[in-house]
């Protein structure tokens, strides 16, 4: 839920930009493209009720409109800004009031006192935001003062600095501070929203939002019960130390001097949700490095070639591996045959003995594909008239059609194959006639019986095959696979980290000693085999092809080749940019805690993750992670000794493990109420802030020096 | 289609019969029993045939046993090279840019 608390909807001002108007219907378009939920108009020195109502109706489903302006401030001859808020309740009042003291005053040159702008809005239950600092026109320290003493509630004084580092208002450092867009562009509104303050607690009204500002007790419970939370019981010390947290579907954070037993509690919050059925585990900072949990070695990696959609060519391998020569007939066949003089008449008149072999294949092959087409119908058939799901999704009446015309195929199918079974049982018969006539023959006359055939039909074939075989394995061997990348980690300002594993086809010519086989087998077999198939492609038509297969054949270790898979070698490396990259051991954690953050879970049990990490990864890529989870609702539990964390995610639950004359407390908080109360009662409150700066690396920092705050 | 000639060398050690290729003749020795002699002509005829069907017509004037034989072989070989030709084709093993060139030059023969 975001903030805007200043924002522009007309040009006013000779020096206003003319986009800084905006309709009601064009606001409520950008509006519900942001995640901005409250806006207060404050266009300069000018209310205007009739927009201000539009507006508010357009988009009263999606958010809150709170009425203001923006006021010309004369303060001891300086000129500055002020915003005036007003409860939504008062709008009308708030209209009535503005237009008194601006009547028929040029905007371009009207001016009033702080006392006189605090006089004329004192009943509307107002909030009062001065542009401060290096947002100019400024207000000085002196006049906020003056301000802040001339209303009944100094808390409602709230500063707005251009480029503050407080995000959301409850992290004020000692100083109430907010800041809005000062919007110049609406075409430019749902970009520049991205970078508006976030409320922490979801704020439902005006009166909250000021009750929030006084850190009002009830409100902030009345919030923190809407969260949902775990009444939790552990015994992490023995069962001599029992102690009851809530656990929040928000950030809980666990902080103390070193030693008093964070990770042992966030071992024990494991083990307990463990017990409920959860899977969770401690994640501990510095216990693993990345090459280990990314696997670099590829120890068990394992790929086949089909994962990437290629052949594993199992069939034509085995066929390569068994292939044998087919004979031809001999030329001595037919010499004999011809040779000798058949005086026999009655084996002369025999004409059948002078056919010769009818090719069979191609009409059994033309059954076999006919008999599978059939089959296809057949199954389709059963499927359109027996699965219920399409009798309950298509028409009766379109189906009955569907099944009409498929069975009129079938029928078609059918003849075709009585037909076809005819031709091709007819040739084998007609074959085999022959082959018999002419055996007899040969033994009536003594004459050899005439070749039907000169074999070139079944070398061809051979041939043939073995060319296609080989001719696919090549073609796959010689496939590029795309490297796989998974995303490993940000390292922040110097880019993304990748884990690619790259997949290689030994094809005969790739040496990079980088890269290890991925099946349980050597190089050498690989390269050997790839090559031989290379040659063997070369020695399709000639009479050297046998030898080069027997080649194959003989490779030391050909046994363990069967598919192509078994010619995989593959390279893993961490890349950044596209290069070859080596994370340190810090990169290490930084992408390990990334990593863990990462995955979706519903609980995060976090020891240290601020080890080894620089305040500025923290800052820019985990606290905002960490942020998003609990918008999520889920559980992230740190035990941390980094201010960053502990202070700037604004932790619904912040559990102190206080280490105190050999005694050991937990106390538990947060920085809305600012204060830490021991579970058992068994000791006095702590004021959060303090503790919290006291207790934290980089606390005093977080909660900022008056510069850092400002970015000055 | 194309239409080679196929003849018959008679010599006294060594009788042939000669076949016309697209790149030169090739020889099947018609006296002596040697496959590998007819496994090399085959192969031949394949890379022929893949570009484009060929046809052989034998020549001959002497009606011996010679004759005899290769005029089966050839008729027997024809028919065995139709077969083929239709598997290359089916398979998609035939070289189209050759066989358009030899279909241009049968046309053009004829």
């Amino acid at each position: 839920m975001k903030i805007d608390i200043h924002v522009h909807t007309k040009k006013v001002k000779t020096g206003d930009a003319e986009t800084r108007n905006v309709t009601p219907e064009r606001f409520n378009e950008i509006i519900r493209l942001t995640e901005v939920r409250i806006l207060a108009i404050t266009n300069h020195n000018h209310f205007d009720l009739g927009q201000y109502q539009a507006i508010t109706e357009t988009v009263s489903d999606v958010c809150q409109i709170w009425p203001g302006i923006e006021l010309d401030i004369i303060e001891d001859g300086r000129r500055a800004h002020l915003l005036v808020i007003a409860n939504p309740k008062h709008a009308e009042l708030f209209s009535q009031r503005c237009d008194k003291i601006l009547e028929t005053q040029n905007p371009n040159t009207f001016a009033i006192s702080i006392a006189d702008t605090v006089e004329n809005f004192k009943d509307l239950d107002c909030i009062y935001i001065a542009h401060y600092l290096n947002k100019t026109p400024n207000l000085g320290d002196k006049e906020l003062e003056l301000l802040a003493s001339l209303i009944p509630n100094p808390r409602r004084v709230i500063k707005e600095a251009a480029n503050s580092i407080s995000a959301g208002i409850f992290i004020s450092h000692g100083h109430n501070s907010i800041y809005g867009s000062d919007i110049q562009d609406w075409n430019q509104y749902e970009i520049l929203s991205q970078d508006l303050p976030e409320l922490r607690l979801p704020v439902d009204s005006f009166e909250q939002f000021c009750l929030l500002l006084d850190k009002n007790e009830a409100t902030i419970n009345t919030i923190l019960q809407k969260k949902t939370f775990d009444q939790v019981t552990i015994t992490p010390f023995g069962a001599g130390e029992i102690i009851n947290l809530d656990i929040y579907n928000d950030i809980n954070v666990f902080f103390g001097s070193k030693g008093t037993g964070k990770t042992d509690i966030l071992k024990s919050l494991s083990l307990y949700y463990n017990g409920k059925g959860f899977t969770t585990s401690v994640y501990m900072s510095n216990d693993k490095h990345v090459n280990d949990v990314f696997n670099l070695r590829g120890i068990s990696f394992n790929a086949d070639v089909s994962d990437f959609g290629l052949d594993e060519c199992t069939n034509e391998i085995e066929f390569i591996k068994t292939a044998t020569e087919v004979g031809v007939t001999s030329m001595g066949k037919y010499r004999q045959h011809f040779s000798g003089e058949e005086t026999n008449k009655i084996a002369q008149q025999l004409k059948i003995k002078n056919i010769n072999h009818i090719d069979e294949e191609n009409a059994m092959r033309s059954l076999e594909e006919i008999s599978e087409i059939l089959d296809e119908f057949k199954s389709f058939r059963s499927f359109v008239s027996e699965d219920e799901l399409v009798t309950d999704l298509i028409e009766q009446e379109l189906l009955d059609e569907l099944i009409d015309i498929l069975e009129r195929i079938l029928l078609r199918l059918k003849s075709k194959i009585d037909a076809q079974f005819l031709e091709a049982n007819s040739l084998r018969l007609l074959n085999q006639i022959v082959k018999i006539f002419n055996q007899e023959v040969a033994k009536k006359t003594g004459v050899p019986q005439k070749p039907t055939s000169t074999g070139f039909i079944d070398y061809a074939r051979n041939r043939i095959k073995i060319e296609q075989q080989i001719n696919k394995i090549k073609s796959i061997i010689d496939t590029p696979i795309s490297p796989i990348e998974d995303f490993a980690g940000d390292l922040g300002e110097k880019g993304k980290l990748y884990c690619k594993t790259s997949l290689r086809i030994q094809n005969g010519s790739f040496t990079d000693g980088a890269y290890n086989t991925v099946k349980n087998i050597n190089k050498t077999p690989q390269k050997e085999f790839a090559n031989q198939i290379t040659t063997i492609s070369k020695h399709i038509y000639s009479n050297e092809l046998f030898e080069k297969i027997a080649t194959l054949k003989d490779i030391d270790g050909i046994e363990h080749i069967r598919t192509v898979s078994d010619l995989l070698l593959f390279n893993r490396i961490f890349v950044l940019d596209g290069n070859l990259y080596h994370p340190s051991n810090g990169e290490s954690s930084m992408i390990l805690l990334h990593k863990e953050l990462m995955e979706d879970k519903e609980i995060y049990l976090i020891d240290e993750p601020e080890k080894s990490l620089g305040n500025d990864y923290i800052n820019d890529v985990i606290v905002p992670i960490i942020k998003e989870k609990a918008l999520l609702g889920k559980k992230v539990i740190i035990a941390t000794h980094d201010a960053n964390i502990a202070v700037r995610t604004l932790p619904y639950n912040s559990i102190y493990r206080l280490r105190e004359n050999g005694l050991y407390y937990t106390m538990t908080g947060n920085p809305f109420f600012n204060t830490l109360k021991c579970i058992n009662n068994s000791r006095g409150e702590l004021d959060w802030k303090e503790i919290s700066m006291k207790t934290l690396e980089g606390g005093k920092s977080a909660f900022g020096e008056r510069g850092k705050i400002y970015g000055n | 289609m194309v239409t080679k000639t196929a003849t018959i060398k008679r010599q006294t050690d060594q009788s042939k019969l000669i076949l016309e290729g697209h790149s030169g003749n090739f020889e099947i020795i018609l006296t002596e029993d040697n496959p590998n002699n007819i496994k090399s002509v085959f192969n031949v005829i394949l890379k022929d045939l893949k570009k484009g069907l060929i046809q052989f017509e034998l020549t001959d004037d002497k009606e011996d046993m010679y004759y005899h034989i290769c005029s089966e072989y050839v008729k027997q070989l024809n028919a065995e090279m139709i077969v083929i030709y239709a598997e290359l084709e089916k398979f998609e093993l035939v070289d189209v840019s050759e066989q358009v060139e030899n279909a241009g030059t049968a046309e053009n023969a004829e």
